[in-house]
């Protein structure tokens, strides 16, 4: 009798979790007018919001691995005084309200930021250009790659890169034949979260780097943008850049279950 | 009372100034979009007034019969704003500079009202090509306009006079546009028609009465016109 309840308690869950979670996304994929998906793909506006939404956010990605990875063995694998600091600060893009983290941005390497000073010594103006849109995306995107990479690396048993060391590899084949097919699918996996996450920013990207079509407006821009006077369009584009975030949370971490 | 969000400051003081001359009368605000506040009234919401920032949104109401009485309570216009070093001294020599400057500039999207309008001032200041080669954002709204240029990232922009009239903010200068290019934004208040609208007239009253005008001088805003 009991544990009957308790199984209609989880289903009951369940399905609220279900609802809260999935019929959002339903809903939005209920109310766009897929047939205007033609017209709307036409659309200089769109095409360009689209482009530029692939270019920042994979440029997001690539700056994200090429700081990220050391980052996540150094605090996967090394003790050091402020470890757990650091882990922390590396985490906190994430919880941040990303109007926040641009606003942040504007204080790092802004004209009266930090860096401002020194970058516009070379003649550097950041805020309001495309690189500003990618320092937003990876700026909140990659703590989603450093946290999965991270676990993914403190699950290697660090004996086998040593035992490779010990067998006459280099540290480099070490990593390259040992450590990196271990974690291939954390890796996958935090590749396709950070990209998904650098796709669909805004916050930061409109505070930093602000809103102007082929530059900085991304297809979430060009959504806001169009919910004031054509909300049927931003719905339907709203539920393209859905689809598309699928195929590459699918996609990426698909690797994980073939891995 | 559902306000439009250029009102939020003013209407706030003006509903304290009201509550003091009227113990007992309470009043509670809803700002947004004039394009969100109708559709809320449309949806339901129960208001007893509505101030909109554009007579086409208030004139659609009237029509739908949704609020009976219009009236024009304030205007509001147009200012450049220059935050970069070296500011020009008026806005005749904003305009003799902006073409071969490395400016940047702020703008509205053309989606938002303060957009539409600055378009059109552009266009009568004879600028819309030299704004637009040296435009960075088309803000989604007049509010990140003045954020823009307040953080340090653009050099000038066209923010309502209102917006700037409090504290235009460290290092920023207003400028006035010449007459001529001048686009005025009209404000309207209507009381709601499906609710009592003795008490909705008696604010209506005070909003358009010497005190109330004060106020909403004092934040900025033109007369009615």
């Amino acid at each position: 009798m009991n544990a009957r309840w308790v199984g209609l308690a989880l289903w009951l869950a369940v399905l609220t979790g279900l609802a809260l979670l999935v019929l959002p996304l339903l809903g939005l994929l209920a109310r766009a007018p897929w047939s205007e998906t033609a017209a709307l793909l036409t659309s200089r506006t769109v095409q360009q919001a689209l482009l530029l939404s692939l270019v920042v956010s994979a440029a997001a990605v690539a700056l994200s691995l090429a700081v990220g990875f050391p980052l996540a063995w150094l605090v996967a694998r090394r003790s050091f005084p402020g470890r757990r600091v650091l882990r922390t600060l590396l985490t906190l893009p994430m919880v941040l309200p990303p109007v926040v983290a641009g606003v942040a941005l504007l204080a790092a390497f802004g004209e009266r930021g930090l860096l401002g000073g020194a970058l516009a010594a070379f003649g550097v103006r950041v805020p309001f250009t495309t690189l500003a849109a990618v320092l937003a995306a990876a700026f909140v995107a990659a703590p989603f790659l450093i946290a999965t990479l991270e676990a993914g690396i403190a699950q290697t048993e660090r004996r086998l890169e040593d035992v490779a060391a010990t067998l006459g590899a280099s540290r480099w084949h070490a990593f390259r034949t040992v450590l990196l097919p271990a974690i291939r699918p954390s890796l996958l996996a935090g590749i396709a979260l950070c990209w998904a996450r650098a796709l669909g920013e805004f916050g930061a990207t409109i505070t930093f780097a602000g809103n102007l079509e082929g530059r900085t407006q991304t297809v979430p821009l060009a959504i806001y943008q169009t919910l004031q006077t054509r909300p049927e369009q931003a719905f339907l584009l709203g539920a393209i850049l859905l689809l598309i975030s699928l195929c590459l949370l699918a996609g990426l971490r698909g690797g994980r279950f073939a891995a | 009372m559902l306000a439009a969000a250029s009102l939020a400051e003013s209407f706030h003081e003006l509903g304290r100034a009201y509550e003091r001359g009227h113990p007992g009368e309470r009043l509670v605000f809803s700002f947004a979009g004039s394009q969100t506040i109708a559709a809320q009234l449309r949806a339901g919401a129960s208001a007893h007034l509505i101030a909109t920032a554009h007579p086409a949104v208030m004139e659609r109401l009237r029509q739908e019969k949704r609020v009976l009485d219009v009236d024009e309570f304030a205007t509001n216009r147009l200012v450049w704003v220059f935050a970069g070093a070296d500011p020009p001294a008026s806005t005749a020599e904003l305009a003799r500079r902006l073409p071969n400057s490395d400016w940047r500039l702020v703008l509205a999207a053309p989606e938002v009202p303060a957009g539409r309008y600055a378009q059109e001032a552009l266009e009568r200041m004879g600028l819309r090509e030299a704004a637009e080669a040296r435009l960075v954002s088309r803000e989604l709204d007049v509010k990140g306009v003045l954020a823009k240029l307040q953080l340090g990232g653009a050099d000038a922009g066209l923010v309502y006079a209102t917006d700037v009239a409090a504290a235009p903010g460290a290092g920023l200068t207003v400028l006035e546009l010449p007459e001529a290019a001048q686009v005025r934004a009209h404000y309207r208040i209507a009381a709601v028609a499906s609710q009592k609208r003795t008490r909705a007239r008696a604010f209506i009253g005070f909003v358009r009465g010497r005190e109330g005008q004060a106020i909403l001088r004092a934040h900025g805003f033109g007369a009615a016109s």
